[in-house]
């Protein structure tokens, strides 16, 4: 896969999941599956991690405003370079929206305190591996 | 061919295990009554060291304890309930605020220490209870001040905000008319006690709660009794739309109730504790309910209080319970 390529994926699925998650939340907390303490508590650890990484795919976006000419060269990429950047976001989405499907739901008996400690568990594992493999991906790009 | 001893007890198995069974069952029927007998000797020494440090003008002891979620969110503890006696001329809540201020200052000089760490000392001491599993809760007007241990620091903490407790008590005057409650009030002045009461109040609530979950086409609540002499202790989790009339969340109710005979008819007091928790309905049932703030919920919890206390003394005065 081409730099170009998995950057333009990147960033459509970044911003794609960031609506969805913020989405599934709101939904959550209009069905009554989050409580005002919840949904506030959901917003405050979520929104920032996911600002961060989509405001990378934003300003990757806002830099290829233009077309790419057929001339441009896009540099291959290693196999488990695009197989460690597409999965850990993946992982990190799956495990967020998950967490809050199954706090709405009371699947598994997740009490609050433990879905906050879950939620921070899991941006802080997945946020890290992300946030540095998704800045080598995006900033190149603004550098270049 | 080889005959193999026979596999079934013989009588003397039998007879050990029934007498096993037996000294189990009278044993742990021994122990609830020690229990029972030992709460009703404490509540009085304690009622007792109220009237002697001359606090009972002032505050309300309750008869019984109650067993409910730690403040710290850990666990549970015993909890007792204390009740700044509400005074008619103070209809606004600063008054009674104001006049428990005075109280607290007044009792700090006299006795040099703080009311309610004296109330929690005493009560852990007349009661035999580690720090660690004892609360007292201090009701003036709609504020509840928490006092308990803190499990980490081990240090006293006190914990001030708006209450979601609600007290009802009320005189029943049986009427005449009615033959079966003719027949109650008479076993209540024959006895002294009020044994029939407490089996019928109790399938009152366990029959008020199955049904209004059955009404909104809910799985049955779960219903756990804490059910002694004249005391009616019930806790219904699973519940939707009775404190919350919107139906927004999952609920938890506790009700505990004591009823006992006076010159007329009976008396009946309620204490009502409400909690709630988030989920969607349809899925799962929550693990915990620790909600207790948001939305008014004190107010709303004694509305509800008001509306459920009058529908038992209503049965109660139909003879219907």
């Amino acid at each position: 896969m081409t730099e170009r390529g998995l950057r333009n994926l990147m960033s459509v699925f970044l911003i794609v999941s960031h609506v969805a998650i913020l989405g599934i939340v709101l939904v959550s907390f209009m069905l009554h599956g989050l409580t005002e303490t919840e949904f506030s508590t959901s917003l405050g650890i979520i929104a920032p991690m996911l600002a961060t990484l989509t405001g990378l795919a934003v300003s990757y976006i806002i830099s290829s405003k233009k077309r790419p000419g057929r001339s441009e060269h896009s540099t291959m990429l290693s196999g488990v370079y695009v197989f460690a950047t597409l999965l850990l976001p993946l992982l990190f989405v799956i495990a967020v929206a998950g967490l809050v499907i199954m706090k709405a739901t009371n699947y598994g008996g997740i009490a609050p305190e433990q879905f906050k400690l879950a939620l921070t568990g899991t941006e802080t594992i997945f946020g890290a591996y992300t946030g540095k493999l998704l800045g080598s991906l995006f900033e190149d790009a603004r550098t270049q | 061919m080889q005959n193999y001893p026979s596999r079934r007890p013989s009588a003397l198995c039998w007879f050990t295990a029934a007498i096993t069974l037996f000294s189990v069952i009278s044993g742990s029927s021994a122990e609830s009554r020690q229990q029972s007998a030992d709460w009703s000797r404490q509540t009085k020494a304690l009622m007792q060291w109220a009237e002697d440090s001359k606090l009972a003008a002032e505050w309300q002891f309750p008869r019984e304890l109650r067993r409910i979620d730690h403040p710290s969110g850990v666990g549970e503890a015993w909890t007792l309930d204390v009740r700044f006696k509400h005074l008619p001329s103070e209809p606004d809540d600063d008054q009674e605020i104001r006049r428990f201020e005075k109280f607290m200052t007044a009792y700090h000089r006299s006795q040099g220490l703080s009311f309610p760490d004296k109330v929690f000392y005493k009560f852990v001491q007349i009661f035999d209870l580690p720090q660690e599993d004892a609360v007292v809760h201090f009701h003036i007007g709609t504020n509840d001040l928490a006092v308990f241990v803190n499990r980490e620091s081990g240090g006293l903490i006190s914990r001030l905000r708006k209450s979601r407790f609600a007290q009802e008590s009320a005189s029943i005057k049986l009427p005449e008319d009615l033959p079966q409650a003719r027949n109650l009030r008479a076993t209540v002045r024959k006895t002294g006690t009020t044994v029939d009461w407490p089996p019928r109040i109790r399938d009152f609530l366990e029959d008020y709660f199955r049904k209004a979950n059955l009404n909104a086409r809910l799985p049955e609540p779960r219903i756990v009794p804490n059910c002694r002499g004249n005391h009616v202790g019930l806790t219904v989790s699973g519940l939707r739309s009775q404190v919350f009339t919107n139906g927004m969340y999952w609920e938890k109710i506790q009700v505990e109730t004591d009823v006992w005979a006076v010159t007329d008819g009976i008396q009946v007091s309620a204490n009502i504790d409400g909690s709630y928790a988030s989920g969607v309905p349809g899925f799962g049932l929550p693990s915990d309910y620790p909600g207790n703030a948001d939305h008014d919920y004190p107010k709303e919890l004694k509305d509800f209080s008001n509306v459920l206390f009058d529908k038992l003394t209503q049965a109660i005065k139909r003879g219907t319970p």
